[in-house]
């Protein structure tokens, strides 16, 4: 090995050295801030059974979501968002009354609905902002008109 | 559910579906290869440079003890195979939702069942920050995960009429 080769080495180990203790005590990769969230939605000043919340970041970050069950939702901190200010999007789902049978599944399923106005989903005007090391509770009270 | 009794084929490209939970109310933001649809060229008003025609996916794990997941199958015209939407943002931690199994660790998040009000698979992929996308006058490009979202759904629509161009 060449004077210069090993020069070359030994600084990209330090570096390397390093990047290892960092994420050692980080625990995890660098610039990863997730926050657990959860919360309520209401529609009509009911729980709303069933359906499925998303966030979007406005800035850098990724969107995260998850189902809303009986009026409550939770996301782990493992797939939380990073702190910042995100748009909220909420779709509220509802049998029709029809079903189609799933070749997959093997079963009948039903047809659903989305039924919640625009004003929550594709025209959203809500807003939640996440922030590191205090409880993420947002709830999110949605009345028609509104 | 049901598991996989038969050898599976995955692929990791899918179409371009539009932003589907709101075609239902406005049928003017489907994207060019729509359920039981196929656009011609004209029927591209926001400009073939300006909306998706395919997008990257992630191929679902099909071995044969796995339950269904149907992410990544170009040969099966059922909803949630390759039928990709922008409801969700790229490589979205929020889940897929469809016939498939929740496997987060893998950037493969879903929930499982429903029918056609609820599907959307977002685009994913392996690599990181983004996704490759190819647009309908066939140019390649990369797609940011955190592009803003109202600016992808106007991507993946063919005729919104919303002024949209790719990120610079």
């Amino acid at each position: 090995m060449s004077r210069f080769y090993r020069d070359r080495f030994s600084w990209i180990s330090t570096v390397a050295l390093i990047g290892v203790g960092f994420i050692a005590i980080t625990g995890c990769s660098p610039g990863d801030n997730r926050q657990a969230l959860k919360g309520t939605v209401t529609w009509q000043d009911s729980p709303l059974p069933k359906g499925v919340i998303t966030l979007y970041p406005k800035g850098d970050g990724s969107t995260v979501g998850c189902e809303v069950i009986d009026g409550k939702f939770s996301i782990a901190e493992s797939n939380g968002a990073t702190p910042g200010k995100y748009r909220v999007e909420i779709l509220a789902f509802r049998p029709t009354g029809k079903s189609e049978f799933d070749i997959d599944q093997n079963k009948k399923v039903s047809i659903e609905e989305q039924f919640l106005p625009k004003q929550f989903n594709s025209s959203s005007t809500l807003e939640a902002e996440v922030v590191a090391g205090k409880p993420n509770s947002f709830d999110f009270d949605l009345k028609p008109g509104k | 559910m049901e598991n996989n009794s038969f050898l599976d084929y995955k692929g990791n490209y899918g179409v371009n579906w539009g932003a589907q939970t709101q075609v239902v109310s406005n049928p003017l933001l489907k994207g060019p290869f729509y359920y039981h649809y196929g656009a011609k060229f004209g029927d591209i008003a926001d400009g073939t440079s300006n909306t998706f025609a395919m997008l990257e996916m992630i191929q679902a794990p099909s071995a044969a003890s796995d339950p269904i997941d149907r992410r990544g199958r170009p040969w099966n015209e059922d909803s949630s195979c390759y039928q990709l939407s922008s409801d969700l943002s790229p490589n979205s931690r929020a889940p897929d939702r469809g016939t498939c199994v929740n496997r987060p660790e893998k950037n493969l998040p879903c929930i499982n069942g429903g029918s056609i009000a609820q599907y959307t698979l977002a685009s994913r992929s392996r690599h990181t920050g983004g996704v490759q996308v190819m647009m309908c006058d066939a140019s390649v490009q990369f797609l940011s995960d955190s592009i803003d979202i109202l600016t992808y759904r106007a991507l993946s629509s063919q005729a919104g009429g919303e002024v949209a161009g790719l990120p610079q």
